[in-house]
């Protein structure tokens, strides 16, 4: 089945890209430490003499953890909310990556250079960040359309005295409905990116317009094919809550064997999201009808193409 | 005042609800529980009461006896009409409460939510007819809006001694469910329902300085105060309702119309509350002689071995170390979740708990709530205090006792939360809800409920109350706050105490256990603590470290000057190491400071800690490393409990670990972002 060697070619594809993979991460380890280096000085700065913060060192003492946030907490929320901005930020930049990651893995022998993955960075970021913006928009409708039906949904049954095991069944089934159809808008936003960089189009919409009937065309394919990326990255989160779970960090040793895993996770996750580009290009080209299709919305002849050097599909 | 009105069919129903009465009574007579009374019996009730679960009306009549136990004679009685704080936006509990308690909101959409009392008719047995000179009056706030007290003038005065019997008829328009009572679809909790006397206060009971009613209005930060009596009720409801209510139930019969009638007796208690749905799940146990029935929703029916087990550690637990639960029974409700206002509601050996389907076993949600109301029973149900004006009585000595039997069974610090590693004991949630205050100096324990403004009630008398009843445990130790406690309950059982009475059993029992340990006596404490708003903050400040130089330079002794120079150091050097304690709150309370060395002694000092700032100085050849205030935690009303320790050999541990932690919170939530797109 296609979506199988698509699957397959997109673990090779990551599998090979380890040195992007190392590149992504380190730039995501960088951007942390700029929050976490200064939280790290003035957490020290506030624990100061005291010995009871050392208590939740071995375990969590929720007295010592309350009267601490208390007396700290001013000095130490801006972090937690610094890191939301750090996370909106550092979606500007998957966008610049995408472009990178893709000219990268559509090279033969996915081979790896710095040049060739900023400059794949450059060209497409403007036109990535348009679609970044069109289907942020489309998922906040619908999110607030999922929690709205949901919850109107739940006060009705509620108001007539429906029992707790009903309104739970019912929240249980609209979170998954939700969950279902953001997968699809995840996959579509992919598709998009793809056709954008294989027909080096500027047409966002119209990118969008193609990556929904790609995906509506091979639903199946394309929606298990996203779920089986997922579900690795799910088992990567499973062995790391085992290992976390079995390591724990109540020593000097073990603080240091769980940061490592933690970072390999997020190597991982690095990995993982190469392994979705790079399986749902494989399946993109799998698939010659609509690479047809998209190929209708190449340049005309005569016009010159963005990339000199990248080969679309119908040349 | 406003006229009640009295129509032909009232006084069928009047004639109707008589016939009733006489033919259940006479029938059904009721088994004593106790053959000694435990109380004093001033006001008892016999009702007969009718469900209309279409109208959410209880309707039915009420033959009240009730004694002047002063000297004085009495031209006025006082009731309650709790119900009608419901009837409109103006009502004094509306008006407080914004429509809003305990995260329960009233919806005033439909009519049919509204809720009210009224008196059909009231007279005297064989004697004066009173319904027309009833009138509405407002002793707490002039609100001329709130009905829910009314005055009675009498003709004739009661005597002293003498008891005098009222035949009432009455209905009851229950409020959609939002705080305590009402229904909920068909759901039924129905508290604070019928016209209920107010406590005629004697010279010398409490803080009365003459006899005089209390009778406050139904206000949202308050319960209730109420005298204790025999309650003798017949409550008709459809026949496929399953009822709980407080007392023994003494029969139950199905009548020809669809209905049946159930027969509760109770004695010696203060009010009394019933419960009606269709939908109860019933679970049975028992402890000892004391028999438990949960009435549970279908869904939570597997949580009925949650509730059964935590009330059997709180009946254990009382009965060691406070007083016997005297009763035969207890019955616990468990709400609807559409109805969750009225959980969490106490009425002597009847209480509303909460839970909700798949509960997680380690949230004790549940258990709290059974634990802590089934205390009420001791608190609010036998000791009988004025929740109006002294709810810390209540509230406050309950939760603390929650607290322990918690902490006790389930564990100090997980009992009360303790899912995926992030636990928390019950005793720290409560010591949080005071100490996590934004102002926690807000306002004194001792006032009036009404009169906390600030959505400061239920931290000050809950968590400050329980917070500083920890805090006398430390300082008096287990054993002897033990012997406070039952000496207090044991004198004042059945009675009303006042905050005056249990600060003298403090006192009496403290000086009987300790001598003079904490000086003539504890008022000091409860200056502080229960009249005063300030904070208790102790702070290990510093601790400094210097060598400690051989004297040398000129001294003069008996006229020759003798010069000491610098000699070589020979034998270990001295160190002077300074631990400075300060006092940083205005609570003083005497305090521990355990100073610790580097060769691994220990001085535990003890300080009055009355100063501001505090010095203890050593000079030996061993140095201090460390030291703390209040090391064995007995003085938890501290609220900064990071300052109460000084090392001069900081650690680092705790930071990295949640530096390495932060990190990688902060590359998931970017790599969360990052997946958007």
């Amino acid at each position: 089945m296609k979506f199988t060697k698509a699957f397959s070619a997109g673990f090779i594809t990551a599998a090979k890209s380890k040195k992007m993979t190392t590149l992504i991460y380190a730039v995501t380890l960088l951007f942390a430490l700029i929050l976490a280096i200064p939280f790290h000085s003035v957490l020290r700065n506030q624990i100061g003499s005291s010995m009871a913060p050392e208590l939740l060192f071995k375990h969590f003492d929720y007295t010592v953890f309350s009267d601490f946030m208390r007396t700290s907490g001013k000095a130490l929320n801006p972090f937690f909310g610094a890191a939301v901005w750090m996370g909106i930020f550092y979606l500007v930049f998957s966008v610049f990556f995408a472009g990178g990651v893709l000219n990268v893995i559509s090279s033969p022998e996915n081979k790896f250079s710095v040049k060739n993955f900023l400059e794949g960075c450059g060209v497409y970021f403007f036109r990535f960040l348009r679609l970044a913006v069109y289907m942020i928009f489309i998922y906040f409708i619908l999110t607030a359309a999922a929690v709205m039906i949901i919850s109107a949904v739940i006060a009705l049954m509620y108001e007539s005295g429906q029992n707790e095991t009903a309104l739970f069944y019912i929240f249980l089934t609209g979170a998954i409905i939700f969950a279902l159809l953001l997968i699809v808008f995840l996959a579509i936003a992919d598709y998009a990116k793809i056709i954008l960089y294989r027909t080096e189009s500027k047409k966002v919409i119209k990118s969008i317009w193609l990556s929904i009937k790609f995906v509506f065309r091979h639903f199946f394919g394309a929606y298990i094919l996203y779920v089986l990326v997922l579900a690795a990255l799910v088992l990567f989160f499973f062995l790391y809550f085992v290992l976390e779970n079995s390591i724990g960090m109540s020593s000097a040793l073990t603080v240091l064997m769980m940061f490592l895993v933690q970072q390999i996770l997020i190597w991982l996750r690095t990995l993982v999201k190469i392994w979705f580009l790079g399986s749902e290009l494989s399946y993109y080209d799998l698939n010659p009808k609509i690479i047809k299709a998209a190929a209708d919305e190449t340049p005309a002849a005569g016009e010159e193409s963005e990339m000199p050097g990248i080969a679309s599909p119908a040349q | 005042m406003k006229a009640i009105k009295y129509g032909t069919a009232h006084f069928y129903f009047l004639l109707f609800s008589f016939f009733v009465s006489s033919f259940y009574l006479k029938t059904f007579p009721q088994q004593t529980i106790f053959p000694q009374p435990l109380s004093d019996r001033i006001a008892s009730y016999d009702m007969n009461v009718k469900l209309d679960p279409v109208k959410k009306i209880v309707s039915g009549s009420e033959t009240l006896y009730w004694k002047n136990s002063s000297q004085d004679k009495i031209s006025e009685l006082e009731f309650h009409l709790y119900m009608n704080a419901f009837k409109n936006t103006n009502s004094t509990f509306i008006k407080e409460s914004g429509g809003q308690l305990r995260g329960d909101k009233f919806d005033v959409s439909r009519d049919i939510n509204w809720g009210w009392e009224k008196i059909l008719s009231m007279k005297i047995k064989d004697g004066e007819d009173l319904t027309n000179k009833i009138k509405f009056i407002q002793p707490d706030d002039n609100n001329k809006d709130d009905q829910t007290v009314i005055s009675v003038p009498l003709s004739k005065p009661v005597m002293p001694g003498q008891t005098i019997t009222l035949q009432i008829n009455f209905e009851t328009k229950l409020p959609k469910v939002f705080a305590r009572s009402g229904f909920s679809d068909n759901y039924f909790l129905v508290g604070q329902w019928f016209p209920k006397i107010g406590v005629y206060e004697k010279a010398g009971e409490r803080y009365a300085v003459k006899g005089q009613w209390n009778c406050h209005q139904y206000h949202a930060n308050s319960e209730f105060y109420a005298d204790f009596g025999v309650y003798n009720v017949h409550i008709n409801v459809p026949k496929n309702y399953v009822v709980g209510a407080v007392g023994v139930l003494q029969n139950e019969v199905k009548n020809n119309d669809g209905t049946k009638t159930l027969f509760y007796h109770a004695e010696d208690v203060i009010d009394f509350a019933w419960t009606a749905s269709p939908k109860f799940k019933v679970a049975e146990a028992a402890w000892r002689n004391v028999k438990i029935r949960v009435l549970l929703q279908p869904e939570h029916f597997y949580l009925a071995g949650r509730h059964i087990q935590s009330v059997i550690y709180a009946l254990k637990y009382f009965n060691k170390y406070l007083g016997k639960y005297p009763y035969p029974n207890l019955t616990i409700v468990d709400p609807p979740i559409n109805a969750m206002g009225s959980g969490g509601m106490e009425y002597p050996t009847f209480f509303t708990a909460g839970s909700l389907w798949g509960l997680p076993q380690g949230v004790r949600l549940t258990e709290s709530t059974v634990v802590h109301e089934f205390g009420h029973n001791y608190f609010m149900g036998m000791l009988a205090t004025n929740e109006f004006e002294e709810a810390w009585m209540d509230e406050g000595f309950n939760t603390y006792y929650e607290d322990r039997i918690m902490d006790n069974y389930y564990g100090a610090k997980n009992s009360f939360f303790d899912v995926a590693g992030f636990h928390m004991g019950d005793f720290e949630m409560g010591r949080e809800g005071y100490a996590g205050m934004n102002d926690p100096k807000i306002s004194p324990d001792f006032q009036y409920s009404w009169q906390y403004t600030h959505n400061d009630y239920g931290s000050i008398t809950y968590f400050k109350t329980s917070t500083w009843m920890f805090t006398l445990e430390g300082l008096l130790g287990q054993k002897v706050m033990d012997d406070v406690m039952q000496t207090y309950f044991e004198k004042w059982k059945f009675k009303h105490p006042c905050g005056k009475d249990f600060i003298d059993v403090v006192n009496e029992v403290v000086k009987e256990k300790l001598g003079n340990k904490f000086g003539d006596n504890m008022d000091w404490f409860f200056n502080e603590v229960l009249y005063g708003t300030d904070i208790c903050d102790y702070k290990l400040a510093n601790i400094s470290l210097s060598k400690v130089d051989e004297p040398h330079g000129i001294y003069d002794s008996a006229g020759v000057n003798k010069y000491y120079r610098f000699k070589k150091e020979t034998g270990k050097p001295v160190y002077e190491s300074k631990v400075v304690v300060e006092r940083l709150g205005g609570v003083i309370v005497p305090e521990e400071i355990l100073v610790h060395f580097d060769n691994g002694k220990e001085i535990l000092e003890h300080w009055d800690g009355k100063d501001r700032v505090h010095d203890f100085i050593y000079d030996r050849p061993e140095k201090v490393v460390w030291a703390k205030v209040d090391p064995y935690n007995k003085i938890p009303m501290d609220v900064n409990l990071i300052n109460n320790s000084f090392t001069t050999q900081p650690q680092s541990s705790a930071a990295n670990k949640y530096f390495t932690k932060f990190i990688f919170w902060v590359e998931n939530i970017m790599m969360t972002f990052g997946s958007l797109f």
